[in-house]
């Protein structure tokens, strides 16, 4: 089962995705603040982070930084999942690898299921290959 | 020169010096009094010090011609004014000082009795009984004890009045008003009482044998230019009468005239004519130099407005980026649940499952609603459109506010006391909505600072989370102020944060429950309230905001209830 650790303070943004997500057979674990990311993130081992950008006290590129520099955290593809758009913003999240940066008002919650289950794939393929490359 | 009775002044020095400092006095106030009418014309107060200047310069002219004159007539003439002109200059001073100090003109009933007392001199003046004669032979002259008491009393008891109507003031006012103030009774006080001692003094010394000559009565004038300085610190600083002024141009004005005004002291020729060389080679450094420092200013100036510019468009993008992410997010929720309920896979859910992700869409619908309030208010506070001011009692507005933010002290277990000094209500005129807005907003601004606090609180990094709410009377304003021992406000960040779209250093980029622009909406709201706003703080401490408000009493209303007499 695909597991997607998804990193927002709106309750009503986690009920929505969560419903989403559990009705196509993912589970979705939510994750407010870096702490607890970094926790979770850490004991669930989600193939997929969604991180929001504009959070309770935090700013989420810090989050981001700080999962890419955790050695046991950093090959997770990390999502920016918000309504915030600059180009300084996209700008970073590309600076600290996210794999990808989109805005929560242009997309549906199946259309987001469709790039998580794309990025699981290719990621799956990229193992894949590269242990049919070694071997 | 017609008389001996001034017996030194055919000492060339005396005689110099004499010229010296009629001439000087009379073009400085002049010159000051006809450049402060020019660039402000509609003024009241600048009206006012024309005249007033305007009469001391002709009390100089005659002053000198009483001096220096060779005909009796004129000596005469001249000196029969001079009592009427010495009491017009503190009548104007008067009247100067109630329009610049306290923002209105003297009344009906103080004008009315003032020209009762200037009645008899003008009565008296055109006529022998203020200078009953004076020997052209023996120049031996006299004048009226009674008529030069009289007046110089009328003097004495004007001077003692501004003196009063300056003390009275100076504690209603606020603090910068209150150096203004200053400035003023000073300024005009020590002119008056030079010019007393001058016209008077030397005359009651000289009359009892305490001296023998009048040769001090020049420096009397000198008072006046202590006077003018401080109209010039005025105008430099405060910008009063609306005028801007750079303090070098003055000071280059004050060096040039001063360099031509010591011709009068040469004794020879070739001195003269060596002073009146480097007279005008000061007056064309002068303007060159004024001209190059106006010119490097603007450069300057243009620098700053660029900067400034560059500043509010990056300031003014991080605001459309804020509130397109504020307008998004419910637009996000709205879209995002009718799609799944419009899935034919996803949209078979059970009612507690609908009824959750609806609840979800109302919340979210509430919020935009919110959101464009906000965006409404801005404009408004933009615009300056309020509708119309009543009384309201300030403590009721206070206590509404603190009501409205309560839930969310609550929610983020942040302590909030209040406490009001005052028996009485304290009333203001105001736009009750308007203002309470303008007070939540700043009780937000304390708790999202506090509300850090108390995370550090749980982190053993600070004390627990408090806010303080405190209103009391100060003079005629009712000052509120809201302290909190959050993070504080850096020092530098204090000019700018009441300013559109400015984010203190230590806050963090977090806008999701708000446009940003609280403190400026507040800021703006006070102003168009006649009131004021401004905070102190210690970065790690605290801050503590104020607002100051005028209290609204019915009874000020009445200007009589202020009069002298």
């Amino acid at each position: 089962m695909i597991s997607v650790l998804f990193v927002e303070d709106d309750l009503d943004q986690i009920n929505l995705y969560r419903y989403a997500f559990e009705k196509q057979g993912m589970k979705l674990l939510p994750a407010v603040g870096a702490a607890d990311t970094i926790d979770t993130a850490l004991n669930a081992q989600p193939d997929v982070i969604l991180l929001d950008l504009l959070l309770e006290d935090e700013y989420g590129i810090d989050i981001l930084k700080d999962l890419k520099d955790h050695p046991m955290l950093k090959d997770i593809p990390v999502i920016v999942f918000t309504n915030f758009e600059s180009l300084e913003s996209r700008d970073r999240a590309r600076a600290f690898h996210a794999t990808d940066y989109v805005i929560k008002s242009q997309v549906t919650p199946k259309e987001m299921i469709e790039r998580v289950r794309a990025i699981v794939a290719d990621r799956e393929k990229s193992k894949a290959d590269s242990k049919g490359s070694s071997v | 020169m017609l008389c001996n009775w001034y017996s030194t002044i055919s000492s060339p020095e005396v005689l110099r010096f004499t010229y010296f400092a009629h001439f000087l006095v009379a073009t400085l106030s002049l010159s000051t009094g006809v450049f402060v009418y020019v660039k402000s014309r509609r003024s009241l107060a600048a009206k006012l010090f024309l005249w007033l200047v305007s009469v001391f310069s002709l009390w100089i002219v005659f002053d000198l011609i009483v001096w220096a004159s060779s005909s009796g007539d004129w000596i005469m003439f001249s000196w029969s004014l001079l009592g009427l002109l010495f009491v017009l200059v503190f009548f104007l001073s008067f009247a100067f000082v109630s329009v610049f100090v306290c923002h209105r003109p003297l009344s009906l009933r103080t004008n009315i009795v003032l020209g009762m007392l200037l009645l008899p001199l003008l009565l008296v003046t055109p006529t022998r009984w203020n200078v009953p004669f004076l020997h052209l032979g023996t120049c031996e002259a006299s004048e009226n004890m009674w008529f030069v008491s009289y007046y110089h009393a009328i003097g004495l008891i004007i001077a003692v009045l501004i003196a009063a109507m300056g003390y009275f003031r100076y504690f209603r006012e606020e603090r910068r008003a209150r150096q203004k103030i200053r400035y003023v009774i000073v300024g005009v006080e020590l002119f008056l009482f030079s010019f007393l001692a001058a016209s008077g003094g030397t005359s009651i010394l000289v009359h009892y044998g305490y001296l023998t000559n009048f040769n001090l009565e020049p420096y009397g004038l000198f008072g006046m230019l202590v006077f003018l300085a401080m109209i010039a610190l005025l105008i430099i600083r405060y910008k009063a009468f609306h005028i801007k002024l750079w303090g070098v141009q003055a000071l280059i004005a004050v060096l040039i005239l001063l360099s031509g005004f010591q011709l009068f002291l040469k004794s020879s020729e070739f001195a003269w004519i060596l002073g009146l060389f480097i007279f005008l080679a000061s007056m064309l450094s002068g303007v060159l130099l004024a001209r190059s420092l106006r010119m490097e200013s603007q450069k300057l100036a243009l620098e700053m407005a660029h900067q400034n510019l560059k500043q509010i468009d990056r300031a003014k993008s991080e605001f459309i980026d804020i509130v397109s992410h504020q307008l998004r997010t419910p637009v996000s929720i709205l879209q995002g649940t009718v799609s799944v309920l419009l899935d034919e896979d996803m949209s078979r859910m059970d009612k507690e499952q609908s009824r959750q992700l609806l609840e979800g869409i109302q919340r979210k619908m509430t919020k935009l609603s919110g959101i464009v309030d906000d965006i409404m208010k801005v404009t408004r506070v933009i615009t300056g459109n309020y509708k119309c001011f009543q009384p309201v009692r300030l403590d009721s507005l206070v206590h509404e506010a603190l009501r409205e933010v309560e839930p969310l002290f609550k929610q983020k277990c942040v302590d909030c006391s209040v406490e009001i000094k005052e028996d009485l209500p304290i009333m203001v005129r105001a736009e009750a909505e308007v203002l309470k807005e303008a007070l939540v907003n700043i009780f937000d601004n304390a708790l999202k600072y506090t509300a850090r606090g108390v995370r550090a609180w749980h982190q053993g990094r600070m004390g627990a989370g408090k806010i303080d709410v405190a209103l009391k009377r100060e003079g005629d304003y009712a000052v509120i102020a809201v302290h909190d021992n959050g993070i504080g406000i850096d020092e530098s960040d204090k000019a700018h944060i009441f300013k559109k779209f400015w984010r203190a250093k230590n806050a963090v980029r977090r806008h999701a429950d708000g446009t940003g622009l609280g403190l400026y909406i507040a800021s703006e709201v006070v102003r168009a309230h006649h009131g004021k706003i401004w905070v102190e703080s210690q970065l790690g401490v605290g801050a503590t905001f104020f607002i100051s408000l005028p209290i609204f009493e019915e009874k000020k209303e009445d200007p009589e209830e202020e009069d002298v007499f």
